[in-house]
């Protein structure tokens, strides 16, 4: 009789923490994210503006000659090192 | 370090970016691209302007006919950028093309520090509008096929743990790329194959290539950056990855890694480097056969870094920035921080021709 009374007790116990379980959301290390929805989460942290991807570079010389004739300016040329100034790290 | 200092507080600056977009063409190349040694007409021109360059890296006034009116490394004063402008649509006025030769102005701090003038010859008109046939765009990446383009964004968490909002300077703000070579994806998929269904430890190259890329700051100040400016002393403490099959995906395997590392430099000059990353990991790696087809990588952990000297410091508070782009600006921080990184093939008709 007593290990019954234990045993239910155990299941009681069981149940009770079950349904607190059922009842908080699932935090990120519980649920893994699915691939598309950890792919939104990366996008969400690219700025959706760059201070200096307001300047309208172009990448290739020979454009900006052609359209510097066109337009009678001067080409302003950034000279960077290795890496990806506009779009990299520098 | 310095083309991320004249990112930050030149093309950065509201005025500066206002001029440009309306006086100038702006173009930005690597200077690779200047190293070429075709015989072409577009590599002879990439070739006469960085012989008169000041340093390997900087800013200059062009003419429509490819002459270099003016180089500038660094300025005086914030203001001394837009007087630089000024300057160059000036030199414009007076030489708009190249029928005749120039002197070329060279300014290692403008207007203050000018070096010795450098004779630009007139060159032949007009130019070619395309690359010559087969000619690899000297302004785009060379990259061999097969290979993973990965692109990697980082942010400093702010004090409610949400990305800052500050976006200009790259300790806020990290913006990588970094490739996965197909010898690295056989490598990977190898270790799969073998793990069968069960948890598979990825090759160290590969964490280790992840790691490497996950740090705030610019490219010179990441605890395993290979710099020639000084030597970083790198402990890498931990870096492992995981990966275990999907069920129900033939080809999807779900990553988790830890890693943690320290870079550090004595201080050179005004330089000097403590940088701490501490990340956990989770994604997903999608193959096909021998090759990656997606990686999906977020990061989520901690970063201490400290960059430059308390005499750089110093000089923050007496000159603006700009008189000291070389020397980067002096970084003292410690916060939360996320990465991402999304990896996929590169596309054929950018990839390199292997023949």
């Amino acid at each position: 009789m007593r290990s019954l009374t234990v045993g239910v007790a155990v299941l009681v116990c069981i149940a009770l923490v079950s349904a607190g379980w059922a009842g908080e959301p699932p935090t990120p290390k519980e649920v893994a994210k699915s691939p598309d929805a950890l792919k939104d989460e990366i996008e969400g942290l690219r700025p959706a503006k760059l201070a200096w991807r307001e300047i309208q570079w172009k990448t290739w010389l020979l454009e900006g000659l052609k359209e510097a004739r066109e337009k009678k300016k001067p080409i302003l040329l950034w000279v960077v090192g290795p890496g990806e100034a506009l779009d990299g790290r520098c | 370090v310095c083309a991320g200092a004249v990112r930050e507080t030149v093309f950065s600056v509201p005025e500066v970016i206002r001029r440009i977009n309306a006086d100038f063409v702006p173009v930005s190349l690597a200077m690779q691209a200047f190293q070429a040694r075709s015989e072409d007409d577009e590599s002879k021109l990439l070739q006469s302007i960085y012989r008169s360059k000041a340093q390997p890296q900087g800013t200059c006034v062009l003419n429509t006919g490819g002459q270099v009116l003016a180089w500038v490394i660094m300025y005086d004063k914030d203001k001394s950028v837009l007087d630089f402008l000024d300057h160059g649509l000036k030199l414009f006025r007076d030489h708009p093309d190249a029928k005749e030769a120039i002197m070329t102005e060279r300014y290692m701090r403008f207007p203050s520090a000018k070096l010795a003038d450098v004779k630009d010859e007139a060159k032949p008109q007009p130019f070619a509008e395309q690359h010559p046939d087969g000619k690899h765009c000297p302004g785009t990446p060379d990259v061999p096929p097969g290979t993973v383009v990965a692109r990697l964004i980082g942010r400093a968490l702010d004090k409610d743990g949400k990305p800052s909002a500050r976006m200009v300077n790259q300790e806020h703000l990290a913006l990588d790329r970094f490739e996965v070579p197909p010898s690295m994806q056989e490598k990977l998929a190898q270790a799969l194959a073998d793990g069968g269904a069960g948890r598979v430890v990825l090759p160290d190259d590969f964490a280790r290539l992840c790691m490497t890329y996950a740090f705030l700051g610019n490219k010179d100040s990441g605890p395993l950056s290979k710099v020639t400016i000084f030597r970083i002393a790198s402990h890498v403490k931990q870096c492992e990855f995981w990966a275990q099959r999907v069920d129900g995906g033939k080809a999807l395997w779900r990553v988790e890694g830890n890693t943690d590392v320290l870079g550090q430099a004595a201080a050179t000059g005004d330089k000097g480097l403590h940088h701490e990353v501490k990340l956990t990991w989770e994604g997903y790696i999608e193959m096909d056969g021998k090759r990656m087809t997606r990686l999906l990588l977020a990061a989520r952990g901690t970063e201490k870094l400290k960059w430059g000297t308390e005499a750089l410091q110093a000089r923050a508070k007496a000159d603006d920035e700009v008189s000291f782009l070389v020397a980067g600006r002096f970084i003292d921080m410690e916060c939360g921080v996320r990465y991402g990184i999304i990896g996929e093939p590169v596309p054929m008709k950018k990839a390199k021709d292997a023949k």
